[in-house]
C-alpha cells in the first residue's frame, strides 16, 4: 500500500524546549495510525506541523507526495483536520459554521450544501442544524468540530484527542465515526492519551514521550517487545505503607518490576499464572491490605510502561 | 476576492448577532455627540457656541457706513461673541493673524461709503469695492460667525437702498420732485440710493476662505466630525482584538490551515472592520443630517472622506494588534489611543484651540486629517480640495497596514498561532 503520510526527522523547538525530537513514521492509505502519549508528550505540535500550521525546526513530511515545507497550500488541499479545542464560531449556527468552512476550501454551490446536509447527518445533527452552537452540549460541539473537518473529503485526517472531556454517549458515536470514515477508505491520524482508544481504533500505533517516538507497530508487534509479561494490579488500603511494601516484593521470584501507583500497586511478572497466590500472600505477610487483584494481559499500556518505566496516565 | 469576502461576511454576521456590540459600533457615537450637545444647551441651528472671537479691524473708509460696520461689531448685542480691535495698517493686521493672536483681520476699504452714498455733486462711484477677510484657515466656524454678521449688515444695506429706490421713482413719476433734487434728498434723508444704478452692487467679499458657507454653524458641526473619527479608531481597535479572539479560541489557526493564503485572511478580516467603521461613520453623518439638519457639505466628499479615514484608523487599529499579545492588551491600548487621537483629532474640542505644537503632533492621527477634511468639505470643498487630506490618509493606512502585516506574519501566523 502506498504512503499518504511520510514524515522524515521532524524537530520542532520552543526556545531552549525540544517539543517534537527527531520524529519519524508514515502511515499507508486507508490506515489508521494513532499517535499514543501522555499530555506534553509532543503529539499536538507533531499534528500542528503536519497540518503546516507550524513550521518545523527541522525536517520535512510529504502528504501525497507534497512538501509540508515548499507545497503548504497543496498539502492543506488533501488534509482535513479536527483540532483538539473547539474551533467553531459559538454565535453562528452549525449549518452557517459548516457553509463558512466549506467555502474556505472551495466548496461552493449546490455541492456544498449536498455535503453540508451529508455531515450534518453523519453527527446526527440535522435536526438542530440551525441553533446556534453556544446553545449545545459539549459532546454536540465536538461533533460539529468533527464534521467541520470533513466538508472537503480529504484524503487524510488528523484528529487530535477528539474525545477528551465528552460525555461516554457522545466518545461512543465519535468512535464509531471514525470506524465508519476509515472503512470509506479515508486515512486517519489519531492522537489521544487513551490507551483504549488506540488499541480500538488503531492499525498501527505510535508511542510518544518527551516528543520521542519510542515505538511503532501493530498492537501484536508493541506487544511483543514487551515479552511474555503480564501485570498484577493490587488496589489496597490507603494507610498501607506502600513503598516498603515494594521494595520487599522486589526480590520475589517471577516478579521483574513493582511500580508504586496511586492507591495500589502494579507488578510486572512473566506468568501471572502461577506467580499470583504466592504474591498475595507475600503481600499480606509485609502489611498490605489487599482491596482488590486484577491480572492484565500485556497491553499498550503495558508496553508504555515497559518502555518509559512510567504509566500513561502520569 | 471570494475568501476575503466570505471571512468579511462572517466577521460581520458575528458581529450582528451580537446586539450589545452592534449597538455600541453602530450608534454609541451618535448617542455620545447627542449627549454632549444636550449638555452644552447648544443643539439648535444657530447657536455658534463660540464667544469672544478675536477679530482685527482696519478702517479705511473712515465713512458713514465703514465706521456703522465697526460700531456694529463693537455693539453690546455683540459684546460676548466678538472681540474687536481696530489696527491701521491692513499688513500689521494680517500679521495678527498669521501670528495666531487674532482668528481674521477685516478691511474696510477706502471707499467704502462713497460706492454705496454718493458725495454732493458728484455720480456714484462705478469702482467695485472690497471687503477683505483675512482668516488663519482653521478657525472656519469663527470666521462663519464673522462673516454672517458682515453679511447680514450688508443685506439691510440692500434692503434700504432698494426700498427707498422705489420710493424715489415714485415721486419722480408722478412729478412731486425733479431730477435736480434727488442728491440733495438722498443726502438729507442720509438715504442709500443710487438712481442711476438701482439694482446693482458694487462692493463685495474676498475672503481667503473660499466659498464659505456661514450656515448650520453649531456645536454640534464642531465635534460631531471628531466624535465620528474618535469611535472609529475604538472601533477598529475593537476589530483588531478579534483577531486574537480568534487566536485564543483556536479558529484563527483552522483558518490557518485551510487551503487559505495568509494575506486573504488579513485582508478579510480587515475588510469586515473597514466595513463596520465605515458604517458607523455614514450613520452619524446620515442620522444628524435627517435629524438635525446638520450640513456635512459635497456628498461625494464625505463617503471618499468616511472611506480614507477608516483605512488610516484601520492602519493604526491592526498595527496595534500585530504586536500586542492579548485581546487586554489591545483593548487598553486602543482605548488610550482612541482618547488621545480623538483629543488630537477634535473628538471633545475643536482643533484650533490646541497649541501649535500639538496641532502639529496630532498629524499623526487620522483623527486630525479627517476633521481637516470634513471642515473643508462643511466650507464648500468638493473632492478636489480633499487631496493632500485623502493623500496623506491613504499613505497613513497603507504604511501601517503593510507593517501590521509584517509583524501579524511573525508573532500571529509563524508562531502556529
Amino acid at each position: 500500500m502506498p504512503s499518504i503520510l511520510q514524515a522524515n526527522n521532524l524537530v520542532r523547538k520552543f526556545g531552549d524546549l525540544l517539543a517534537v525530537d527527531n520524529v519519524s513514521f508514515d502511515i499507508q492509505e486507508g490506515e489508521i495510525f494513532s499517535l499514543l502519549g501522555p499530555n506534553g508528550a509532543g503529539k499536538t505540535t507533531t499534528i500542528s506541523m503536519l497540518s503546516t500550521l507550524l513550521a518545523p525546526t527541522s525536517g520535512d513530511a510529504r502528504i501525497n507526495g507534497f512538501s509540508i515545507i515548499n507545497d503548504n497550500m497543496q498539502v492543506r488541499k488533501y488534509i482535513g483536520i479536527v483540532p483538539q479545542e473547539i474551533a467553531l464560531y459559538d454565535d453562528l449556527t452549525a449549518m452557517e459554521n459548516l457553509h463558512y468552512w466549506g467555502r474556505l476550501y472551495d466548496l461552493g454551490g449546490r455541492e456544498l450544501e449536498q455535503r453540508v446536509q451529508e455531515v450534518l447527518k453523519q453527527i446526527g445533527l440535522s435536526d438542530r442544524a440551525k441553533d446556534r452552537v453556544k446553545t449545545y452540549s459539549g459532546g454536540m460541539k465536538r461533533r460539529v468540530n468533527i464534521a467541520a473537518g470533513l466538508l472537503h473529503k480529504p484524503k487524510l485526517l488528523f484528529m487530535d484527542e477528539p474525545t477528551v472531556g465528552i460525555d461516554p454517549q457522545s466518545r461512543r458515536m465519535i468512535l464509531d465515526m471514525v470506524k465508519e470514515l476509515n472503512q470509506q477508505r479515508m486515512s486517519i491520524l489519531y492522537t489521544t492519551h487513551y490507551m483504549e482508544e488506540a488499541q480500538e481504533l488503531s492499525d498501527r500505533v505510535g508511542i510518544i514521550d518527551h516528543g520521542k517516538l519510542i515505538a511503532v507497530g501493530t498492537q501484536p508487534e508493541l506487544t511483543q517487545q514487551v515479552g511474555e509479561t503480564d501485570s498484577i494490579r493490587i488496589q489496597t488500603d490507603a494507610m498501607d505503607d506502600l513503598p516498603t511494601v515494594a521494595e520487599k516484593l522486589k526480590g520475589f521470584d517471577g516478579i521483574n518490576r513493582v511500580i508504586v501507583e496511586e492507591g495500589g500497586l502494579n507488578l510486572i511478572t512473566n506468568d501471572a499464572e502461577s506467580s499470583l497466590a504466592p504474591i498475595i500472600n507475600q503481600a499480606s505477610q509485609f502489611g498490605a491490605h489487599i482491596k482488590s487483584i486484577e491480572v492484565v494481559e500485556p497491553n499498550l499500556e503495558t508496553v508504555f510502561l515497559h518502555l518509559t518505566g512510567r504509566a500513561l496516565r502520569d | 476576492m471570494g475568501k476575503i469576502w466570505q471571512i468579511a461576511r462572517k466577521d460581520l454576521l458575528l458581529i450582528a448577532r451580537d446586539p450589545w456590540a452592534l449597538v455600541f459600533y453602530l450608534l454609541a457615537p451618535f448617542l455620545l455627540t447627542l449627549g454632549m450637545a444636550a449638555i452644552t444647551g447648544a443643539f439648535s441651528v444657530g447657536d455658534s457656541g463660540l464667544s469672544n472671537i478675536p477679530l482685527v479691524i482696519t478702517n479705511a473708509d473712515g465713512g458713514q457706513l465703514g465706521n456703522g460696520l465697526v460700531d456694529i461689531f463693537e455693539s453690546e448685542d455683540l459684546d460676548s461673541l466678538v472681540n474687536p480691535i481696530l489696527e491701521d495698517d491692513f499688513e500689521d493686521a494680517r500679521r495678527l493673524v498669521d501670528e495666531r493672536q487674532v482668528r481674521a483681520a477685516l478691511l474696510i476699504p477706502a471707499g467704502f461709503t462713497d460706492s454705496i452714498i454718493p458725495r454732493t455733486g458728484q455720480p456714484p462711484s462705478q469702482e467695485v469695492v472690497q471687503l477683505q477677510l483675512y482668516s488663519d484657515g482653521e478657525s472656519i466656524y469663527s470666521i462663519g460667525v464673522v462673516r454672517t454678521i458682515i453679511e447680514t449688515f450688508l443685506s439691510e444695506l440692500e434692503a434700504s437702498r432698494a426700498s427707498y429706490t422705489v420710493a424715489l421713482n415714485k415721486m419722480l413719476i408722478e412729478g412731486l420732485i425733479s431730477p435736480e433734487e434727488v442728491p440733495s434728498l438722498i443726502e438729507s434723508l442720509s438715504t442709500l440710493t443710487d438712481p442711476g444704478n438701482a439694482t446693482g452692487s458694487n462692493y463685495n467679499i474676498v475672503s481667503n476662505e473660499k466659498n464659505f458657507e456661514s450656515n448650520n454653524v453649531s456645536y454640534l458641526a464642531m465635534i460631531a466630525p471628531g466624535m465620528a473619527l474618535m469611535f472609529l479608531m475604538w472601533n477598529v481597535t475593537a476589530g483588531g482584538v478579534s483577531f486574537l479572539v480568534e487566536r485564543r479560541e483556536h479558529t484563527l489557526q483552522r483558518n490557518l490551515v485551510s487551503p487559505t493564503q495568509a494575506y486573504q485572511i488579513i485582508l478579510g478580516k480587515s475588510t469586515g472592520i473597514f466595513l463596520r467603521g465605515f458604517a458607523q461613520v455614514l450613520i452619524l453623518v446620515l442620522t444628524s443630517t435627517l435629524l438635525f439638519r446638520l450640513n456635512w457639505g459635497n456628498w461625494l466628499a464625505v463617503l471618499v472622506l468616511v472611506a480614507l479615514s477608516a483605512y488610516g484608523a484601520l492602519g493604526w487599529g491592526m498595527f496595534l494588534t500585530s504586536f500586542l499579545k492579548t485581546p487586554a492588551q489591545v483593548s487598553n491600548a486602543g482605548s488610550a489611543i482612541g482618547l488621545l487621537f480623538g483629543l488630537l483629532g477634535g473628538g471633545f474640542l475643536p482643533i484650533t484651540t490646541l497649541p501649535d505644537w500639538l496641532k502639529t503632533i496630532s498629524r499623526v492621527s487620522p483623527n486630525a486629517w479627517g476633521s481637516q477634511g470634513f471642515n473643508i468639505i462643511a466650507a464648500g470643498g468638493t473632492l478636489g480640495d480633499l487631496s493632500w487630506v485623502l493623500l496623506a490618509l491613504f499613505i497613513m493606512g497603507t504604511l501601517l497596514l503593510m507593517l501590521a502585516s509584517l509583524f501579524f506574519r511573525r508573532n500571529i501566523i509563524q508562531a502556529g498561532g
